[in-house]
């Protein structure tokens, strides 16, 4: 019956959930290095990763994107990550790898250095953003995870994508 | 009250799982979890209307109830839940006892009476409940009464002997008395079931509205007379079961009219018909309101409905009241009588109904026996082919993967591996695999075919009715309506069409003494037709009225400063310019000549569909609008072409011609334009490589090769360093960032994987001109 669709028991957060809850529960992401930092995002947002396929051009774009890409039938925007977050470009090498995600109400590839891990963490160990000294916009960072030794920034890309509407008009080619 | 042990006899399942909702209900309540406890009373009220029984006072039980629940759910965020969910429990709680005890052998008295009292008590303790609760409280206890006095005298009987009360579900009709309340729970059906009888609603409709305008024509065709006859009672039917019952009353009486015809009693012409089509029409708004939630019936429903339920014998006298239908369909009547014909091998009627036995003596039907004969009987219809329906976003997302698999299985196809190979069995195989995929493409692609008929009907009654309404004698042909499209094509030119033949009704056909002076026949005739061909689809809407008058359209173009001088011209270029916006005003020259009116709409709705429009049409000469378009959408022709280290596609429908320049035709303009001759037109030449920003694209002209575009204005030419060739894209959209780039419309998947730019050519010449 129709009525038991509208049945729903689980109170998450509309967001998807990287924002810390209060409640403790356990989160799983996936780390990636990007300019000698560790970042991660939430692997609900994730679809899968892909290793560098044939990119084509798309002209009169801002320059962070670098085209878009065939994945089984559907046209993927790929962008640059390291561009976005005005660091500087690397050449693609071996290593690098996309990550397609949902994020802004779209399906992004996100070319990253490289893909780490899967690391699991409890929610109530996600420390929050310093407001100041990293080389990213705090904006884009929904908390800090100390993981094996190694700092983790934990990425929101809906935020990092939300602004879309307003920096595509940016007409910087290559 | 609690816990029954019940025999799984006497209680259906439906009840206990009724039960259960009510058990969860109140649980829900207890943790004042109203969400969730709205759910599970929708369920409720699902059970209890799918429960039918003929047992008045369990019948009545159940109307109350649901009468109950309708009331609930509306103020389950008020404060009175808790109390309403209380009576509801002890509502249902009594009804399973009686239904129980009933069915149990040939009744207990003690357990029936035990029952009854206790319902007795209930409704009255409801009732008191319920007298504290101002809003609401009236309605309800009006019902807990009529079920006291039945129960009351339910009792009496009892003293009896009592016969064996089968109370289990069991299929009755429903007592009209109970439909106002049972219709309270109908709107609450479940979605599916409303769905089904929306489609079918809308399928019966539309075949009883074709049969209507055949009838008009062949009044005497008594299958058409079924036809109709059917229609309206199925809908008679579903739309009572499904409790919409003001539907059902106009169809009834509908049907009634029908009968009367069919025996002879009226003879279907005039006023009748246009009552029919009115009441086909109210029903049509009825089925769209109840797909929106919505139950009343629309304002005019009153005034049909006692037209249809007057029993006049005579037709005559129908002066009085022809005004109040002339609001939803047309003026007058009798002395503009118009014909609605349809020639072609495929009458609209005969595909309406059952193909093979149409009595209509033209065309391919020669394998018919006896075409006279059986226009006297009517036959039962063939079983029509079988059909599922499928929703069309899963044919669509099917189409989709079969057209991935298209490319895939060429590509494999094309792989050096395998070209290079000595193992012809696979080799063989793959070749097999190729030849399964492509019969797998042409299957999944008509699947979404659908014939112009649905649409072709929906234009006939437009012309009726807007001939009618204009006062003009027309004569309607239609012809090609089992042409198959493209489902989605068939839903987007709908605009279009009517768009055309309104104007071509209202402004294209003179007035009968206009065509008379001119030589005309008195009746007008206007044409719709459609046809394949060349891969492509065309609709025809010609007429024999005015035309287009050309020097009327060139004074107005110069008035309006679109034209700077009235000459140099072809008669191409001065009919595009009725397409132009803004061309079409009010005080424009469609008044005189007959046509512009929204002319840009039309032709930019049939743009969108990736087709053109083309106009024949003489000054007293009639016009025809051509209008040709792909079979379907899903797939596009494009010219693959290269532009330094990049590939793009360019919709070959965009491309007038290619050429490669001759060094001494290239010219420059200002330093800066440069122009190329060709064939005695000079076209500017716009560079892909400079437009999108290609550093290794050629920039010498005589080097590439030049595609010639047109953008509805002007012709130009892009300079590519290479053409490809050929081939049969699927577009798709691009998301999220690259959704807006200016000059691409979408991508698509190439041949050998990647990915191709769908060029967006009137953009692109746009953002030339601006670079």
């Amino acid at each position: 019956m129709g009525a038991e669709s509208e049945i729903k028991t689980t109170g998450q957060n509309p967001d998807g959930g990287e924002i810390p809850v209060r409640a403790i529960e356990r989160l799983k992401f996936i780390t990636f290095f990007l300019n000698g930092e560790y970042y991660a995002v939430d692997i609900k947002k994730v679809f899968e990763i892909v290793i560098m396929p044939e990119i084509t051009l798309v002209p009169n774009t801002p320059f962070y994107i670098m085209g878009v890409i065939n994945l089984r039938g559907n046209i993927i925007q790929i962008i640059d990550m390291r561009l976005k977050l005005a660091m500087p470009f690397k050449k693609y090498d071996e290593k690098t790898c996309i990550i397609i995600v949902k994020a802004g109400g779209a399906t992004v590839g996100i070319v990253v250095d490289r893909v780490m891990e899967v690391i699991s963490e409890l929610s109530d160990r996600i420390e929050e953003t310093p407001a100041l000294g990293l080389k990213v916009d705090t904006i884009y960072i929904d908390g800090i995870v100390k993981n094996s030794g190694k700092t983790i920034f934990i990425l929101n890309f809906d935020r990092v994508f939300r602004d879309v509407e307003h920096s595509g008009q940016a007409n910087v080619t290559r | 009250m609690t816990a029954f042990s019940v025999s799984g006899e006497s209680v259906s399942s439906r009840n206990l799982s009724l039960l259960d909702s009510v058990d969860k209900l109140l649980r829900l309540d207890a943790e004042n979890n109203y969400r969730i406890a709205d759910a599970c009373l929708y369920e409720i009220k699902f059970y209890l209307s799918s429960i039918k029984t003929n047992d008045e006072i369990l019948t009545a039980l159940i109307e109350s109830i649901i009468q109950k629940l309708g009331d609930s759910v509306k103020i389950s965020d008020g404060g009175l839940y808790a109390k309403e969910v209380e009576i509801l429990h002890r509502l249902v709680d009594s009804s399973k006892m009686y239904i129980e005890t009933s069915v149990d052998d040939v009744c207990e008295e003690s357990g029936q009476d035990e029952a009854l009292e206790f319902m007795q008590k209930t409704a009255e303790e409801a009732a008191a409940a319920e007298a504290g609760v101002a809003a609401s409280g009236s309605l309800i206890n009006d019902d807990f009464d009529s079920i006291g006095e039945k129960l009351a005298r339910e009792n009496e009987k009892y003293n009896e002997p009592v016969p064996a009360v089968k109370a289990a579900p069991a299929p009755a009709a429903v007592k009209p008395a109970g439909s106002r309340k049972k219709r309270a729970a109908a709107v609450q059906i479940d979605p599916q079931m409303l769905n089904e009888f929306v489609t079918d609603c809308v399928e019966n409709i539309d075949e009883s509205e074709a049969a209507l305008l055949t009838l008009e024509s062949r009044p005497e065709d008594v299958k058409a007379i079924d036809s109709v006859f059917r229609a309206f009672h199925t809908i008679k039917g579903s739309s009572s079961y499904l409790g919409f019952d003001d539907m059902a009353d106009l169809a009834h009486h509908a049907e009634s009219l029908l009968s009367r015809i069919k025996e002879g009693e009226v003879s279907f012409s005039g006023y009748y018909s246009d009552l029919m089509l009115c009441a086909v029409d109210v029903i049509k708004k009825m089925i769209a309101n109840v797909q929106k939630g919505v139950l009343a019936p629309p304002p005019e429903y009153a005034e049909i409905f006692g037209l249809l339920s007057e029993n006049r014998v005579d037709s005559g006298g129908a002066a009085p009241r022809r005004k109040v239908i002339s609001e939803t369909a047309s003026g007058g009547r009798g002395e503009e009588e118009k014909m609605v014909r349809e020639t072609g091998a495929f009458p609209e009627a005969a595909l309406q109904d059952d193909e093979g036995a149409e009595p209509d003596g033209e065309g391919l039907k020669l394998t018919e026996p006896d075409g006279a004969a059986s226009n006297s009987i009517p036959q039962t219809p063939q079983e029509a082919d079988s059909t599922i329906r499928v929703k069309t976003d899963k044919v669509d997302r099917l189409i989709d993967t079969v057209g991935e698999l298209v490319i895939l299985n060429s590509m494999i196809f094309q792989d050096p591996v395998l070209k290079t190979s000595k193992n012809y069995e696979l080799y063989k195989k793959i070749t097999q695999a190729v030849k399964m995929v492509r019969e797998l493409q042409d299957i999944s692609m008509s699947m979404r075919m659908i014939q112009f008929k649905g649409t072709f009907q929906k234009m006939t009654r437009l012309v009726r009715d807007t001939a009618k309404r204009s006062g003009k004698n027309i004569e309607f042909i239609t012809s090609g309506s089992e042409t198959e499209v493209d489902r989605n094509l068939v839903d987007m030119i709908d605009g279009a069409l009517i768009h055309l033949l309104r104007n071509a009704v209202d402004h294209g056909i003179e007035s009968a003494e206009e065509r008379e002076k001119s030589g005309k026949p008195a009746r007008g005739t206007v044409k719709l037709s459609a046809y394949h061909e060349g891969g492509n689809v065309l609709i025809e809407v010609s007429d024999d009225g005015a035309g287009l008058n050309a020097e009327k359209i060139i004074a107005k173009a110069l008035s309006k400063g679109i034209i700077k001088t009235p000459g140099g011209l072809s008669e191409h270029d001065i009919h595009n310019l009725i397409f132009l916006p803004g061309f079409s005003t009010a005080d424009s020259v469609t008044d005189i000549s007959g046509r512009g009116v929204g002319m840009d709409v039309v032709k930019t709705s049939i743009e969108k569909l990736k087709g053109r429009i083309e106009i024949v049409s003489g000054h007293g000469r009639g016009s025809k609008f051509i209008l040709r378009m792909p079979l379907t959408l899903a797939l596009t022709d494009g010219m693959l072409v290269r532009v330094g280290g990049h590939k793009f596609i360019i919709p070959v429908l965009n491309i007038q011609l290619t050429f490669q320049a001759d060094p001494s035709k290239i010219t420059s303009f200002e330093a800066k334009q440069e122009m190329v001759n060709h064939r005695g037109k000079t076209l500017p030449i716009f560079k892909l490589g400079d437009i999108f920003n290609i550093e290794d694209a050629v920039s010498d002209i005589s080097k590439g090769m030049v595609i010639v575009v047109n953008d509805g204005k002007s012709h130009s030419g892009f300079l590519v360093d290479e053409i490809i060739g050929q081939q049969q894209i699927v577009a798709k959209s691009l998301e999220g960032e690259i959704k807006n780039v200016t000059g691409i419309s979408g991508g698509t998947i190439l041949s050998n994987g990647r990915v191709g730019l769908i060029i967006d050519v009137m953009e692109a010449l746009k953002l030339a001109r601006r670079k």
